[in-house]
C-alpha cells in the first residue's frame, strides 16, 4: 500500500500556515498547561465555526483560561487560532476524501502531541461532524436572501369602483425573504401559467443536469 | 393625526370573495375588501399610493368611524 503522501497532498496545503506553525511553537511554550484546558479550547474552536456561542462570551472563556493558568491572553488567542485554522483546513476538502489515518498523518507531520491529535479525530469524526460540514456549506460563502415563506391567495373580485358584476379570479402571492421582506404581489392568469411552465421547465433542466457524468463527485 | 403635507386624493376598492389559500385555517368563501388609497403632497408632487387589505369586519369598523366623523362635521358644517 502506498504511502498516501505521495497521491494526496496534505489537508492544510503544501507548506505548513504560519498559524499551525505558532500555534504548536506556543503549546512548547506553555507545556504546563494540563491537557484538560487544551481539550477545552479545542472543543471551543468547534463552536466556534458552528457559531453557537457569541464571539464577547468566547472572548471571557479565553480570558478566564489564560488568567486561571497565568499565561498571556495573547499566547492563548494563538493557541485557539491555531486550532480553528486546522478545523477549518480540515473541513475544507470534501467529506470523502480526508479518511481518518491521513487526517492523522498530516496533524503528526504539523508536530501535534498524540492526545490532541486524537481530540481533533474525534471532533472531526465524531457525532457533529454532518453539522459542521453543513455549516461551512450553507453559511460560510457569500450568500443572497432567501425564501422562507410562500403563501398565496386566490380570490373573486366582484366588484370594483369602477365595474359591478365583474366576476374575475384574483391571484395574490406573499414572499417572505430571510432578511425581513414581506414582498405581496397580485399574478395575472397568463402570468402564472407561465410561472407554472418555467417551474416545470427548471425541474427537468435540474434532472438532466443531475444525469451528466462530469458532475459525479471524484470517489475515492 | 392628520400628516399636514399629505391630501387623500382618490380611494379605489375591490371586492372579492376567497376561493383557495395556501393557509392551514380554511377559510374560503370570506369576503375580502381591497382598498388603494392615493394620496398627493401639498405642492402637488408627490403621488403615493397606500393598498390596503381588510376583512368584512375591519370595513365595518371603518365605516362606522367614518360615519361618526361625518356626523361631527354635519354638526359644525
Amino acid at each position: 500500500m502506498p504511502d498516501h503522501r505521495s497521491y494526496q497532498d496534505p489537508f492544510y496545503g503544501w507548506t505548513t500556515p504560519k498559524a499551525i506553525s505558532l500555534c504548536v511553537q506556543t503549546l512548547k511554550e506553555c507545556s504546563a498547561l494540563p491537557f484538560e484546558v487544551i481539550q477545552k479550547m479545542i472543543a471551543l474552536s468547534e463552536t466556534q465555526i458552528l457559531n453557537e456561542q457569541t464571539s464577547t462570551s468566547m472572548l471571557d472563556i479565553l480570558w478566564k483560561i489564560a488568567k486561571k493558568y497565568s499565561i498571556s491572553i495573547d499566547q492563548v488567542m494563538l493557541i485557539f487560532n491555531g486550532f480553528v485554522h486546522v478545523l477549518r483546513l480540515a473541513l475544507k476538502p470534501p467529506a470523502a476524501f480526508l479518511k481518518p489515518d491521513i487526517f492523522k498523518d498530516d496533524l503528526r507531520d504539523l508536530k501535534f502531541s498524540e492526545q490532541i491529535i486524537g481530540e481533533f479525530h474525534n471532533i472531526l469524526f465524531g457525532t457533529k461532524r454532518d453539522q459542521l460540514y453543513l455549516a461551512i456549506q450553507e453559511r460560510d460563502r457569500p450568500r443572497l436572501p432567501s425564501l422562507q415563506t410562500f403563501d398565496w391567495n386566490l380570490d373573486v373580485t366582484l366588484t370594483t369602483a369602477s365595474l359591478s358584476r365583474c366576476i374575475e379570479p384574483l391571484l395574490l402571492f406573499q414572499f417572505r425573504t430571510s432578511d425581513n421582506r414581506n414582498l405581496t404581489f397580485e399574478v395575472s392568469i397568463k402570468k402564472f401559467n407561465e410561472l407554472r411552465y418555467k417551474t416545470a421547465l427548471i425541474l427537468k433542466e435540474m434532472e438532466d443536469v443531475d444525469g451528466k457524468q462530469a458532475l459525479k463527485l471524484l470517489e475515492t | 393625526m392628520t400628516t399636514p403635507n399629505q391630501q387623500l386624493v382618490d380611494l379605489d376598492w375591490k371586492f372579492a370573495i376567497n376561493v383557495a389559500s395556501s393557509e392551514p385555517e380554511a377559510n374560503t368563501g370570506a369576503a375580502r375588501l381591497y382598498l388603494k388609497l392615493t394620496t398627493m403632497s401639498n405642492n402637488g408632487t408627490n403621488r403615493t399610493d397606500i393598498p390596503l387589505s381588510v376583512t368584512l369586519e375591519q370595513f365595518y369598523a371603518l365605516v362606522h368611524q367614518l360615519e361618526k366623523a361625518k356626523l361631527e362635521m354635519d354638526v359644525y358644517a
